[in-house]
């Protein structure tokens, strides 16, 4: 292999490493330039671009360390799609704030790529620190310091528990890298079993969610959106390649009972949540659940493609509506519940946008939402556990309670006297992401082929 | 069975041209003339009935098919129509009966408001009733029967300002529906045992139906038979239906409308033939029933009331015939009983209409307020006492001869033979008092009411005195009746018509005794036990129980409709519903934002984890 | 493309009606797209009878994997349904013919009728769910934007609990065809494959009944039937309309397309329940009509009475019983659509309701006295209207398959009399209320007589000549039946 192809798997990770890299340069030459520009932003961008292009376009090579595989490409894509979307919607952005977004996607590069696990504990880190700051970095108020060091704090117990596992895995096989192991002793299992942990803290399942509703409320609804895709999607990675390492009885008992609980929890929570921005991060809680759920029926039908293309597809959906919706929050300018009467006639294109994407989270046909918990409802049932089916259905239900709740507000309760909530923002780059969120959320209810068709990427 | 002459069609076609052009064209355009078109298709309808019975008596029959009605896999059911000597002798009475009503009717509501819409609604049930009677099928008889129950409805319930008229038309329309639901089942039984209801299939052979089977059958359809003509357990409508205008009254609720049962069970007279223990017991309730009325008629004051139980009694006598002596002796009885009945109603229409001023506009009279009519209308007066003689049952008239074979034919049982007698006493009893009093007794109305009763116009009296010559003169029919039913006529013996003559003429003394003429008083013998009185006014407690029975139901309804529903289901799936937010409040009590909590809760869950996996390897 | 268009051209016509220049315009492209619908779904009986077989016009897109393609075909009973739900779309556009409707309110209504026609066409579940569900959102917009009184919560309400019956549907379709591929092994989500092999299994109960639950919902059967009364009542004129003439239906012809054919043993085995829950939804759905003091909610229990009977039709198994259901769902859209259309067009005049506001209509207002009575009487079930022919069949299916259930269904006809009179009498010929005196109550206008004679046209027309409608039906209820 010539020293170029050698590096062939690690391109993507390169290309936002060397944005990372200028940006840092550009933020220490340039002291004038204080506030956000566009400039900036363009570069993270960039390297977004040249990260995808890579991961699309390199032939699958295969590193130690590093591979780029079909389903990595795929994670490749679904991290530069949110990334884009964030700048998109941001529009312009700070030195150090783009430099900390290039750092992260340069982490969750190497997290995609990665087939040892001590890779895949680098990327997770080197992902989460930055979002820790961004928190902060965004908006720099007292109730984002609070969210952020809170966060972090848990984020630092989850890598502990993430490094216990992986000392006690290698204690157990012998071997770092994300394969099979043939002998399963106790301490792989139990290595396998804090790894997970570590995953369902990062994907805010039960009950290791309970950072999650701080974090989105306090952070920018920007890069609250971007969490709530981009990162959640790294969990979910780091969720089946840990589990792929043989989970045994984590596997059979506990995934199934904390997706339950997950969604069940995140459900009930968002019922009577006032601020919008917790709500919407309680029933990304719930989401979780069900993608635990899906994750789960993958490991029990031994990991088929098409079970593993359901879990993408869940994701690419789940991505396009959640962030979707925080966007036209944004774009709507409302904050709290109070704000939502009248707002169909105070901006009618985000109230219609925000009602496809709110009925596309509740998983209502015609919008891609539904699609998605359809094929997860039909691997469920193929998985043979309809109890599991009946509880998604369930909460599903419990699920519409508040979104419909949300659009019953937004259309048809009465708007009050004098106008609440901050003005409607009129960035074009936040109004182009919503339109294409909602778009997408449209057009993928009506596509059943879709699954088909990852599926056949996958093989 | 020939196919169906043009005189057929001209029956259900000239009384729907004459409806369609009433109500599209003179009902919108000039209300006033409405009658004209309905009366010619009244003049139609009885020229080709009567050709048909003309037809009929030269031994003709005919039937046809119009066209398909229902075709569901195992029920194909044609609309049909079917002239043998049975619907062609009813038909023609009715057909006669009506035209006459209707030109009295002209007289009648002329000074009514809604005089057009009147003539829509009686014509419509004329319509009906020839439907009824040449429908070649049970399912289209059914259909016509519903659709006479519905003019009914529209004409009891007429004066619409009325809530007595009201509540009369509604308690109409939902006792005939209660004796409907059991025609239908009878109906749908037919179709599941023998796969068809038309009469010409089910009588050609009548080993289709088992004796057993046959009996179901015909239960249902004599349920459905009391219901319309007003036998016992179903009777409580007809007394009130007595709110609607007289010619209602007389046309529907004495003369053509309450015989379709009468008719129904003489057209189905195969099928109950094949059920053993049918026809007694139909006999009995027939029997009960008339003496049941004629005990109502004579204890009532209104003289439209008293005619009203007049003629449960005497369907009752139908019923009876029909029970005991086969088909002839009803028909003959109810072409007979058409006649008088309808001349009696209309004579108190004529009375009613000539007090209307001096009475205060009230809809009705009483004997009382009634009473020596004779000398000032004359014509009335001489309508009535045809009519009454005929109904008492007075050797030469009509009503004698056809009481006569309903009572040869249930001499056959004496518990039969003793009910009939006791009827004939009744009759004579009642009518006889209603004549001494309104015609006979002193002028009460003078006293006090300034205006004097005046004759009723000649377009009113005219059909009045040829329905009681009809009446009158009906004895005659016989012969030609029976050639044309094609049965030998079985005459009473001698002892029974010395009987009959002896009962009636035991009524009417006992009636001139009990009027006693008073001027205006009440009898002594009404004083003097004021407990059967009253029992007697509500029927033996039969009609309360009746408005108690619906009752009940109204009071389940409302406690279906508002505590069930209202305050059990309803608020119960809201709550049920509003459960999750309430759980959720608990649960938002947790999430307070304590990094401490939050980290113990982590470490518990790893924690968990990692003991299950150490567990359950 | 033949069916295609059927459901295609009211969806695509709706945005350009929400985004007409002009409210006028929004509502003649409205009618002119909607009667269009009602003239093609006519024009499709000639193609349709030209072909043979069960399910004809079959169209269909590229076979996708696992069986999940784009199929439409249509039969007897599936036709008749398109051309009540075109029809009743064309009635209560003309019928609610009036200005300050916004043009959202327009393009809801070709939204519905595109939603339901694709309920009535589709042949393969995944698109037939997308279709049931996809008719839920513009009802809830036309009870929830334009309904009266507490419309939030009756919308509210609505949609949820649908929702409740949708999601256990998809549960148990999914089950189904989870079933049909442990039987034969192959994954397929078309209905006719999946309808000719019975589906059997530890599983299957449990399948049946969360379909037939989803289904019942929807019919409404009788205990799961209060979301009816609060939607009807909120809902406009033209809103209860469709909700009652058309949607209602879809449950019905759910359970007639799906859940018998590929449960026939277990149909069979649940009778005496499902007969059973029919009944009492007939007899319960009468007597609380006859407690109601609410026109609206009146008529809204009286649907549940009717479906009551559909539902005894369909689970006698006979095909006169099966024939008779697909008649009573066609007559009871005629007749319901009807008395919803008078209640609306009472209400837009005076504002009022109640049984006990109004009285002494028929000197004020013949007219819709004479209409009034004519539909009561087609939906009490007189014979010679309609809704006799539904009914008797129905319930000669029932006598074939239950006598007593028979004997307690029939029942049914004594209290449809004790609530269609009394009804009638009160507001018509009792002493006038408060709100008949006020001027507003005006006899129907020229547009609203027309909307009403072309509804009385076909009620007279099917209760006397029901037989082309009973021949179109016949086929796909003879296959029902054999079963």
């Amino acid at each position: 292999m010539t020293p170029l192809s050698e590096l062939q798997p690690a391109l993507p990770a390169l290309s936002h490493a060397a944005a990372l890299t200028a940006l840092c340069a550009a933020a220490a030459v340039c002291r004038r330039a204080k506030g956000p520009s566009v400039l900036p932003a363009a570069v993270s961008a960039a390297g977004c671009l040249a990260a995808a292009w890579a991961a699309a376009a390199a032939s699958s090579a295969q590193g130690p360390l590093l591979d780029l595989d079909p389903a990595a490409r795929l994670w490749q894509l679904l991290f530069g799609a949110a990334a884009l979307l964030f700048i998109a919607a941001r529009g312009a952005l700070t030195w150090r704030a783009a430099a900390l977004l290039s750092g992260s996607l340069c982490g969750m590069s190497l997290l995609a790529g990665a087939r040892n696990l001590f890779m895949l504990f680098l990327g997770l880190e080197m992902m989460s620190l930055p979002v820790y700051l961004l928190i902060h970095g965004l908006r720099p108020d007292k109730r984002s310091l609070e969210a952020a060091l809170k966060y972090f704090f848990t984020g630092a117990l989850a890598a502990g528990f993430f490094l216990f596992g992986l000392a006690a895995y290698y204690a157990g096989t012998g071997s770092m890298t994300i394969a099979r192991s043939p002998e399963a002793s106790p301490a792989a299992a139990l290595g396998v079993a804090l790894m997970a942990a570590a995953a369902l803290f990062k994907l805010g399942a039960f009950p290791f969610m309970f950072w999650l509703p701080d974090a989105y409320e306090a952070a920018e609804t920007e890069l609250t959106a971007f969490m709530a895709t981009a990162v959640k999607a790294a969990a979910v990675l780091m969720l089946m390649r840990v589990l792929s390492l043989g989970a045994g009885a984590v596997e059979t008992l506990a995934l199934p009972t904390l997706a339950v609980l997950t969604m069940t929890f995140g459900n009930i929570m968002a019922l009577r949540q006032k601020d919008l921005q917790r709500l919407l991060a309680w029933s990304s809680v719930a989401h979780a659940g069900y993608l635990v759920a899906a994750v789960w029926a993958w490991r029990r039908l031994g990991g088929p493609p098409h079970a593993a293309a359901t879990v993408y597809l869940y994701l690419g959906l789940y991505l396009a509506a959640s962030a979707g919706a925080f966007l036209a929050l944004r774009a709507s300018g409302a904050r709290t519940r109070e704000d939502l009467p009248g707002l169909a006639e105070r901006a009618p294109l985000a109230a219609v946008l925000l009602v496809v994407l709110l009925l596309s989270l509740g998983g209502v046909p015609p919008t891609g939402g539904f699609t998605a918990k359809f094929f997860v409802l039909w691997d469920l049932w193929r998985a043979g556990s309809p109890l599991l089916a009946a509880a998604v259905a369930f909460n599903s239900l419990v699920g519409l309670g508040y979104y419909v709740g949300l659009v019953r507000a937004m259309t048809l309760d009465a708007a009050p006297a004098e106008p609440r909530g901050e003005g409607a923002c009129p960035r074009l780059g936040l109004r182009a992401a919503v339109i294409v969120c909602a778009g997408l959320s449209l057009l993928t209810g009506v596509m059943p082929g879709l699954r088909a068709g990852l599926e056949g990427l996958l093989k | 069975m020939s196919p169906l002459p043009a005189a057929a069609l001209v029956l259900l076609a000239a009384p729907l041209a004459a409806l369609a052009f009433g109500f599209f064209v003179t009902h919108r355009v000039r209300p006033r003339t409405t009658h004209l078109p309905i009366l010619a298709s009244c003049a139609a309808v009885a020229a080709a009935s009567l050709a048909l019975l003309g037809g009929a008596l030269g031994g003709a029959s005919w039937s046809g098919r119009l066209f398909t009605w229902i075709s569901a896999a195992g029920v194909q059911v044609h609309f049909g129509l079917l002239l043998d000597p049975l619907s062609v002798s009813v038909l023609s009475m009715v057909a006669v009966v009506g035209f006459l009503i209707h030109i009295y009717a002209v007289g009648y509501m002329r000074h009514d408001a809604a005089f057009s819409r009147f003539f829509l609604y009686f014509h419509l049930f004329f319509f009906a009733m020839v439907g009824l009677l040449t429908s070649d099928n049970y399912l289209q008889l059914y259909l016509f029967w519903e659709g006479v129950g519905l003019a009914s409805f529209l004409l009891i319930g007429f004066w619409q300002h009325k809530p007595t008229a009201r509540a009369a038309a509604w308690k109409a329309f939902l006792t005939n529906r209660v004796g409907d639901v059991g025609f239908l089942l009878a109906i749908l039984l037919l179709f599941r045992w023998t796969g068809t209801v038309a009469f010409a299939d089910l009588f050609s052979n009548p080993s289709l139906l088992s004796s057993q089977k046959a009996f179901i059958v015909g239960f249902l359809l004599f349920w459905g038979a009391c219901a319309k003509s007003a036998q016992f357990p179903l009777y409580v409508w007809l007394p009130d239906a007595m709110e609607g205008p007289t010619p209602v009254s007389a046309l529907m609720h004495a003369a053509t409308m309450v015989t379709a049962g009468v008719f129904l069970l003489a057209r189905s007279y195969p099928l109950l033939e094949r059920a053993p223990g049918l026809l007694p017991f139909i006999a009995l309730v027939g029997a009960f029933t008339a003496v049941w009325g004629a005990v109502g008629a004579f204890f009532r004051k209104d003289i439209k009331r008293i005619l009203a139980y007049s003629t449960v009694s005497h369907l009752g006598l139908m019923t009876l015939g029909r029970g005991g002596g086969g088909v002839f002796p009803a028909v003959f009885h109810l072409i007979v009983h058409g006649f008088f009945k309808a001349a009696l109603f209309l004579c108190a229409g004529n009375v009613i209409h000539g007090l209307h001023d001096s009475l205060g506009g009230a809809p009705t009279a009483t004997v009382d307020d009634a009473g020596g009519l004779r000398a000032s209308m004359p014509m009335t007066f001489a309508a009535f006492t045809l009519g009454a003689v005929s109904l008492a049952g007075v050797p030469p008239f009509g009503g004698f001869w056809s009481k006569e074979f309903v009572l040869a034919g249930a001499f056959g049982t004496p518990a039969l033979a003793a009910l009939g007698l006791l009827t004939a006493l009744g009759s004579s009893l009642y009518i006889g008092r209603m004549l001494f009093l309104t015609f006979l007794g002193r002028r009460s109305w003078q006293k006090g009411h300034a205006a004097h009763a005046h004759e009723a116009p000649p377009v009113m009296w005219v059909p009045v005195l040829l329905l009681s010559l009809g009446g009158a003169l009906a004895g005659f029919l016989a012969a030609p009746l029976a050639r044309l039913l094609g049965v030998e006529p079985h005459h009473a013996s001698h002892t029974v018509t010395a009987l009959s003559i002896a009962s009636m003429a035991a009524g009417f003394g006992l009636a001139w005794a009990a009027a006693d003429l008073a001027p205006g008083g009440e009898p002594a013998w009404r004083s003097r036990h004021p407990a059967l009185l009253e029992a007697v006014e509500s029927d033996f407690g039969w009609q309360p129980f009746c408005d108690r029975a619906a009752g009940a139901v109204a009071g389940a309804a409302r406690f279906l409709g508002d505590i069930v529903e209202g305050s059990i289901w309803d608020p119960g799936t809201e709550d049920a519903a509003a459960a999750f937010p309430a759980l959720s409040e608990v649960l938002g009590r947790r999430a307070r934002g304590i990094l401490n909590d939050y980290a113990l809760l982590m470490t518990a869950g790893a924690a968990g984890l990692a003991i299950l996996v150490s567990l359950c390897f | 493309m033949l069916l295609t268009g059927l459901w295609a051209l009211p969806m695509l016509t709706a945005p350009l009606v929400w985004a007409a220049p002009s409210r006028r315009a929004a509502r003649l492209l409205a009618l002119a797209a909607s009667s269009a619908v009602l003239l093609y779904s006519i024009w499709l009986w000639g193609p349709f009878s030209a072909e043979e077989g069960l399910l004809r016009l079959h169209e269909s897109g590229a076979p996708g994997a696992y069986g999940l393609r784009y199929h439409l075909a249509v039969d007897g009973v599936s036709l008749s349904l398109c051309w009540l739900t075109a029809f009743l779309s064309l009635v209560s556009i003309v019928a609610t013919w009036s200005d300050e409707r916004p043009n959202a309110y327009w393009a809801a209504f070709l939204a519905l009728e595109a939603a339901l026609m694709g309920v009535f066409l589709m042949q393969n579940l995944f698109w037939f769910y997308v279709f049931w569900d996809a008719a839920l959102i513009p009802m809830f917009f036309i009870i929830g934007l334009w309904g009266s009184g507490n419309r939030r919560r009756a919308a509210f309400k609505f949609i949820l609990y649908t929702f409740v019956g949708g999601l256990t549907l998809l549960l148990g379709l999914v089950g189904l065809v989870a079933l049909h591929h442990q039987a034969t092994g192959a994954w397929t989500w078309e209905i006719p494959e999946l309808t000719r092999a019975t589906a059997s299994g530890p599983w299957a109960p449990y399948v049946f009944l969360a379909i037939a639950a989803g289904f019942a919902v929807k019919v409404p059967v009788f205990p799961l039937h209060n979301w009816l009364p609060d939607a009807h009542t909120e809902a406009p004129a033209a809103g209860s309309v469709m909700l009652a003439g058309a949607m209602l239906k879809m449950g019905v012809y759910g359970l007639m397309r799906i859940l018998v054919p590929a449960f026939p043993a277990l149909s069979a085995a649940a009778l005496p329940w499902a007969a059973g829950l029919g009944v009492a939804s007939i007899l319960y759905g009468a007597l609380c009509a006859m407690a109601q003091k609410d026109l609206k909610r009146l008529i809204a229990f009286t649907s549940v009475s009717h479906m009551g009977f559909c539902i005894v039709g369909i689970f006698s198994l006979t095909p006169e019983g099966l024939s008779g259901a697909a008649l009573q769902m066609i007559n009871h859209g005629l007749s319901t659509g009807g008395l919803f259309l008078l209640v609306g067009f009472l209400y837009e005049r005076a504002h009022a309701r109640g049984l006990d506001d109004f009285g002494g209509l028929a000197q004020s207002a013949p007219w819709f006295a004479f209409f009034f009575a004519f539909v009561m009487l087609s939906s009490i079930g007189l014979p010679g209207l309609n809704g006799f022919v539904g009914e008797a069949l129905s319930l000669y299916g029932l006598l074939r398959a239950s006598p007593p259930l028979a004997a307690a269904a029939s029942l049914g006809a004594v209290l449809a009399a004790a609530y269609g009179l009394p009804s009638f009498q009160r507001v018509f010929w009792a002493p006038p209320g408060p709100a008949s005196r006020s001027p507003l109550v005006r006899d129907l206008t020229f547009r609203e007589q027309a909307v009403l004679w072309t509804l009385a046209v076909p009620i007279v027309g099917l209760g006397l000549f029901p037989k082309p409608l009973l021949d179109l039906v016949a086929p796909a209820v003879q296959s029902l039946a054999q079963r």
